[in-house]
């Protein structure tokens, strides 16, 4: 979704769900909206854009949250190269709390979805934040494992966890709720570890000052 | 063509480098970044440092000043006028503190002005006249005093140096501005035309129409009014003196031809830019406010226009605007697959009152545009 940006500091996504859950989040923990929530429609033009962001008028700060997808270290590298190139000095790795580094002018951040470690996406992250103690993930796991033995899944084994988290939200008591609306209506559990890690980067990167 | 830009203390830019410049340039930004001054500095760089023009800048902006009751000691007043056009209007003999404008060069030392760029500056010099035995002037000499930071030299003159490589004229500021008005920049001065945002009907000029009357550039300038009047046939300047001449229009379906200031702002925009691309062959389009009376349907096209006949008429373009619609259009037709010429946007930055440039080109300018991010 297209928003009016209004601030020197921008957050960029990958697609419309991350920036929904991405303000869910905000909403729920009361971070400042200091910053631009951009749905970039793309990983491809998410990297294409990002030299421009750093040349608008004023800008402050550039935050990127990606997918690792198949291979972190892959993604990292790649992402690392580009904003090389813009003078930043980055680690081998990316670290764990997610990364915040400046060059001369600008401040950027970089979170590789699910925790900066493991290979997935979005909604591995959101996986992460289904209840310990929750009965039908064990459930709605073994279902799938079963299609998909059976071959009678259509969907890419790389979007495995994607099924999973939306077969666990359609057995919620208000199904068809999309991923945002379920932090916000605590079907999921947001005290989680690494979702106090991904809010404490956001705060760090941009409410820091 | 230049290929860069290096402007060094004139007015608000005191160190500008822009490092690739392309055919047809935008220069965007606030209020009070320079956008107009780049243009301002260009047309003198194309003049060669005609000293009319630099008179008509100040007189425009209100730094021409006069003899008053109270001061009428002219050396001061040309010396109060010009240090207007120094950053900081700081009056200063010290080549360092010049106005350079130019491209820039790659040297053995690094980057420098090039052999060609215009240097102004104050300086001191000894008029030194050889007379006759009745007294009449044989020769007339100006020799500069260069470091003399100690004063050691007490009776000298107050100058303004023009400069252009190794060539230069010192030109005296004591004296009547008559006097001045003769000289006419170092060397004979480059094609340009320079349209400013003030006076528009003003500056539709009868004599740039008769400079391309009945040959092919005729053609350009009614194509160029069909973007907004698709029925135009031909145009002509009619008038009781050659003085003041007024451009009329002949439309299809009108019988008699129409005044064209009846016609609105649009029109008269565009004629007044288009005479003044078939009149800059080779040379330079100084263009302030594109969008100035222009709805923004209509700005591509003009972008067209000006983008076809940069091209056949080899004109290198300077265009200044605030409009995003101005943006995309030139974006459109810099990417459009049919377009050989090379473009750069220039957004001038002001940071703590030092003026930053930041340049896109063709490529980034495509992706701004195509995911909406805000350039400008």
């Amino acid at each position: 979704m297209r928003v009016k940006e209004k601030h020197n500091q921008k957050l960029l996504l990958e697609g419309n769900d991350d920036q929904h859950v991405i303000w869910a989040l905000c909403d729920k923990y009361s971070i400042t909206e200091s910053f631009d929530v951009i749905d970039c429609e793309g990983i491809t033009k998410l990297v294409d854009q990002i030299p421009i962001r750093f040349k608008q008028s004023n800008i402050e700060t550039v935050g990127i949250i990606i997918d690792a997808d198949a291979d972190i270290k892959k993604r990292w590298i790649s992402l690392k190269s580009a904003l090389e190139l813009l003078g930043f000095d980055l680690p081998i790795d990316i670290p764990l709390e997610g990364l915040i580094a400046k060059n001369k002018n600008v401040t950027i951040g970089v979170w590789i979805m699910p925790n900066n470690n493991l290979n997935g996406m979005l909604e591995d992250f959101m996986s992460f934040l289904v209840p310990e103690d929750d009965k039908l993930l064990p459930i709605v796991t073994s279902t799938l494992n079963d299609i998909e033995a059976k071959k009678l899944n259509s969907y890419p084994l790389i979007h495995k966890s994607k099924a999973i988290i939306h077969t666990w939200l359609s057995w919620q008591e208000d199904p068809g709720t999309p991923m945002d609306l379920c932090i916000t209506k605590r079907y999921l559990n947001t005290n989680e570890q690494t979702c106090e890690k991904l809010i404490n980067w956001l705060n760090n990167l941009f409410n820091a000052k | 063509m230049i290929n860069s830009l290096n402007i060094k203390n004139y007015r608000n830019l005191k160190e500008l480098r822009i490092n690739s410049l392309g055919r047809v340039n935008l220069i965007t930004g606030k209020n009070n970044t320079g956008k107009s001054t780049i243009l301002e500095a260009i047309a003198l760089f194309a003049s060669k440092g005609d000293l009319a023009l630099i008179f008509q800048f100040l007189s425009e902006r209100g730094e021409n000043f006069k003899q008053t009751e109270n001061n009428k000691n002219s050396t001061d007043i040309n010396i109060r006028s010009l240090s207007s056009l120094f950053t900081n209007r700081v009056i200063s003999f010290d080549s360092e503190d010049a106005i350079i404008i130019g491209s820039n060069e790659n040297t053995l030392f690094g980057e420098a002005s090039s052999e060609n760029s215009l240097s102004i500056r104050f300086v001191k010099y000894l008029d030194e006249i050889q007379r006759d035995n009745q007294g009449a002037t044989i020769t007339r000499k100006r020799t500069l005093l260069e470091n003399d930071e100690n004063g050691l030299v007490e009776i000298y003159k107050v100058g303004i140096e023009i400069r252009i490589g190794k060539s230069y004229r010192i030109i005296p500021i004591e004296e009547d501005k008559s006097y001045r008005f003769g000289f006419k920049g170092i060397s004979s001065n480059e094609n340009y035309q320079f349209i400013r945002t003030r006076n528009i009907d003003k500056e539709i000029n009868g004599n740039l129409f008769d400079n391309i009357a009945l040959t092919e550039k005729e053609l350009f300038i009614i194509d160029a009014l069909k973007i907004i009047e698709p029925t135009t046939e031909r145009i002509a300047f009619i008038g009781e003196n050659s003085r003041e001449r007024t451009a009329v229009i002949k439309l299809a379906n009108v019988a008699t031809p129409l005044p064209l200031r009846s016609m609105g702002d649009g029109v008269n925009r565009i004629l007044t830019i288009i005479l003044a691309l078939v009149n800059s062959d080779n040379g330079f389009l100084l263009l302030d406010e594109f969008e100035n009376g222009l709805h923004h349907t209509v700005q591509e096209k003009l972008w067209n226009v000006i983008f076809k006949l940069a091209q056949s008429l080899k004109i290198q373009v300077f265009v200044t605007t605030h409009s995003e619609d101005c943006i995309s259009g030139y974006e459109n037709v810099l990417n459009n697959p049919e377009n050989k010429l090379d473009g750069k946007l220039i957004r001038l930055d002001n940071i703590n009152g030092e003026i930053h440039q930041v340049e896109f080109n063709a490529n980034e300018l495509k992706i701004a545009t195509d995911l909406n991010i805000e350039t400008r």
